[in-house]
């Protein structure tokens, strides 16, 4: 009996060791190889759209997708499409994350406004190049949610606000960029005033649930705006041999 | 135990016409209930669900079919008895389950969502059939007689959807529904065995209504249950209509206002907004006066094209977003059609909230954009249709008779010397409906001998187009307050007669230089080459052929991958082959 035990013993440490050295994900509690295997595969919607930032490509390896990702749905964590967060809303694909991160251009210096926190996840990509980061959420849970997320997980300077973000963070303007997260059937006049001149706002347009196009808005050093339509969004390929 | 010889009883002849009322009343009903919980379009799938209920029940008879004839009666109560109970449940189950139908296309597993949402569904159909086919087994030899009873209840179940609608909720119709299941039970058998029964089922389904148990609601990704998940969101009314249900909700994350000029600093008015079905509709402005922003609107475009005092049409009224546009320009008169009557009673106020979303002095009409112009010739200074551009493919089953070349013939018939056409739509990454109106409207003109490169306009910003036609030729002074409103509002011109390229693409840059080429191209005649190197099918539709929102072309794929690499199946929809399944 005692010499049956023992081998169980022996044959389960066995399968441990086994899976230990076969399964990375299993052993990475962190998922760090499979963050390093999704920003590789990253490639971008056209050649002047390239996902080339390496700043962007180091904030995304540095942020762990799977937090911010429902429990039921870990298994998508780490692949370049949306994913259901609950309320009716997504965490963005990656590809559209780095994106939109790449097209706001952020650097230290800068103070950005995201409107649609979400899960946190933009917001804490966007807190790995600037320590000025706010964020607003109109749906309470989610907002409840994101702000506890971000500071369980060291995010402590993103500044988060339930809110309706039509109009802005008026007491923390003016802003270098915004990243509007929620597409608009006209742009925000009060997000338009708390842009600084020369500053960026970057905005998906289109159905939630269609085709989506990202769209550039820029105002000059006189304050005037112009929009700049980009290409599609959704449904891009995890790789793309032509863009390799 | 009932000899095929022996003459069904009234009674169960009544029966089986209750229970074939609530099998295609609730199979009509369903097409609302799929719209309002998911997407109207997947409506395509019920006659197939119908269709697999009475085979399956079919199938069951015939293999059973000594069984059932020996103890008729008994399958007769347990069948009706079933569908009045599953009925109600289905629809409560549906609701639960965790579907989130537009991920489809990246997310595989939503089809279990999808197989089981349908299966619900068939449960009912499959009892309710049960109870026709033991019918027909039982007393085959009166074939004559049951099939008026079913044909008869059919049509009377069919007929009272939308009869119904006009006065009562979608779930107080399928609690009746449920009701004459009940009742056909009394009837099946006399006794009190069934009586007993009859009653406890009506009591249940009773209940089951007076407890709010049989919620049909949208689904968590629409558009509605998402605003109600903002804080102090509150639904203000709502209504079921034949063809939609209407919601009115009070949201502080509402802030429409389409086509506002981002040169604007203004703030949208505020408002309601009003949804059908659960995807999101027009603003309803809560106001009463035209807000300035209104002279910042891209659909102002038409009224720089147009007379002081203008005569104005609205057709597509929406929530009324555009009246207040046309009231703010000073007109003479606004009429508006709208067929909707409990949309028509919403936005003057007879209903709803009980105030009216419209200006005062705007003249509803009960009837067709077409039936409008053959029973109330112009002259008209603007005529206005709205169009929306849903993704492509989705409406490809759909009929549009307002967009036609005949339609645009019988408009600018109508129109004052001076009138003006004005055509609001969605600009797409790779457009569609835009080219399809602007192909549209220069085959109508050409064939009306009139030029189109003098009779066209058209101006843009980042999201929508408006597309003008003027009865004549648009003469300097009309060109230059044109150019004054886009210069000073910061929207693009497409076109304009004497529009240079240099004079576009500047406050809104789309890819490829906007859509000065393509409009150049139809205005001038050379569409035929162009159309053959598009990617969608843009020509213009008529009557014979009015399936506005189907632009696929099999040939067109080589040019989307062509222009957008790995990104060119964004710009197809899943939703042609919903068209295609139903034999589109």
């Amino acid at each position: 009996m005692r010499r049956s035990a023992s081998v169980l013993l022996l044959m389960w440490l066995g399968v441990q060791v086994v899976l230990g050295q076969t399964s990375p994900a299993l052993a990475d509690s962190d998922r760090q190889a499979e963050r390093q295997t999704l920003v590789q595969s990253l490639r971008g919607v056209a050649p002047d759209l390239m996902i080339d930032d390496p700043n962007v490509r180091a904030a995304m390896l540095r942020v762990p997708r799977h937090r911010f990702v429902p429990d039921g749905l870990q298994d998508q964590a780490y692949l370049d499409k949306p994913v259901p967060i609950g309320h009716g809303q997504t965490i963005s694909q990656p590809t559209v994350v780095a994106l939109m991160t790449q097209l706001a251009d952020v650097d230290d210096t800068h103070k950005v406004l995201e409107v649609g926190t979400g899960s946190g996840y933009q917001a804490a990509i966007l807190a790995q190049l600037t320590d000025q980061v706010y964020t607003i959420e109109i749906i309470d849970p989610l907002a409840r949610d994101a702000r506890e997320r971000l500071t369980n997980l060291g995010y402590n300077r993103i500044q988060t606000r339930p809110g309706d973000g039509y109009y802005g963070w008026s007491e923390q303007a003016p802003f270098d960029r915004i990243l509007v997260t929620a597409a608009a059937a006209h742009i925000p006049p009060p997000l338009l005033e708390q842009l600084k001149p020369g500053g960026r706002m970057i905005i998906p347009v289109g159905p939630r649930w269609g085709a989506q196009t990202l769209m550039l808005v820029t105002k000059d050093q006189a304050g005037e705006t112009t929009t700049e339509s980009l290409l599609p969004v959704r449904f891009v390929p995890l790789t793309s041999k032509s863009l390799r | 135990m009932h000899p095929a010889d022996a003459p069904p009883r009234r009674t169960l002849l009544l029966a089986l016409g209750l229970v074939a009322a609530g099998i295609v009343g609730f199979e009509v009903a369903l097409t609302r209930i799929i719209a309002i919980q998911h997407l109207h379009h997947l409506a395509s799938v019920i006659v197939a669900l119908g269709l697999l209920g009475f085979a399956a029940a079919g199938a069951f008879v015939s293999l059973f079919a000594d069984a059932i004839r020996r103890h008729g009666a008994a399958w007769l109560t347990v069948s009706a008895a079933s569908f009045a109970l599953t009925l109600p449940l289905s629809v409560i189950l549906s609701g639960h389950i965790d579907m989130t139908l537009p991920a489809l296309a990246w997310r595989p597993e939503e089809l279990i969502g999808f197989g089981l949402y349908v299966a619900c569904f068939l449960t009912p159909f499959f009892l309710g059939a049960l109870f026709v086919t033991t019918c027909f087994i039982c007393w085959s030899g009166h074939i004559g007689q049951l099939y008026a009873a079913d044909l008869t209840g059919s049509a009377a179940g069919a007929l009272s959807v939308p009869l119904a609608l006009q006065v009562m909720a979608l779930e107080s119709l399928l609690t009746f529904f449920s009701l004459a299941a009940a009742m056909a039970v009394v009837l099946t058998r006399s006794g009190a065995r069934n009586r007993a029964i009859g009653a406890g089922l009506a009591g249940i389904v009773i209940a089951i209504h007076n407890i709010n148990g049989l919620p049909i609601q949208p689904a968590e990704y629409k558009e509605l249950s998402i605003q109600l998940n903002t804080r102090d969101a509150r639904i203000l009314w709502e209504r079921d209509t034949p063809d939609t249900r209407l919601t009115v909700l009070d949201a502080p994350g509402l802030h429409g206002a389409p086509g506002m000029s981002i040169a604007s600093t203004a703030e949208a008015p505020a408002q309601v907004r009003l949804f059908f079905d659960g995807d999101p509709g027009a603003p309803l402005l809560d106001v009463t006066t035209p807000p300035p922003l209104m002279q910042s609107v891209i659909s102002s475009a038409a009224f720089q094209l147009a007379p002081p005092k203008p005569k104005v049409l609205l057709h597509s009224l929406g929530g009324g977003w555009q009246a207040w546009i046309a009231a703010f320009h000073d007109p003479e008169r606004i009429q508006a059609s709208e067929e909707n009557a409990t949309l028509r009673r919403l936005l003057t106020g007879d209903a709803g909230p009980a105030r009216p979303y419209l200006p005062a002095g705007v003249e509803l009409e009960p009837m067709t954009a077409r039936r409008f112009h053959a029973a109330h010739p112009g002259p008209l200074d603007v005529v206005m249709l709205t169009i929306s551009a849903p993704e492509a493919g989705l409406a490809a089953g759909t009929v549009r008779y307002d967009t036609t070349v005949e339609a645009f013939r019988d408009v600018l018939a109508d129109l004052s010397e001076d009138g003006v056409y004005a055509i609001v739509t969605d600009i797409k990454a790779m457009p569609q409906h835009s080219l399809r109106l602007v192909a549209t409207a220069t085959r109508a003109l050409r064939q009306m001998g009139k030029a189109p490169s003098r009779h066209i306009a058209a101006i843009r910003d980042w999201r929508n187009l408006v597309l003008l036609v003027t009865r004549a030729p648009i003469d300097d002074d009309r060109q230059q307050s044109l150019r004054a409103f886009a210069d000073r509002w910061r929207f693009d011109l497409v076109a304009l007669p004497g529009l240079r390229e240099a004079d576009t693409n500047r406050f809104h840059h789309r890819r490829n230089g906007g859509l000065y080429g393509p409009f150049k191209a139809f205005i001038e005649g050379e569409a035929t080459t162009y159309q053959e190197s598009y990617a969608f099918d843009v020509e213009p539709t008529t009557d014979d052929s009015p399936f506005f929102d189907r632009f696929f072309r099999r040939q067109g794929l080589a040019t989307l991958r062509e222009t957008f690499g790995p990104t060119w199946r964004a710009h197809l929809s899943w939703g042609y082959l919903l068209h295609w399944a139903g034999g589109g």
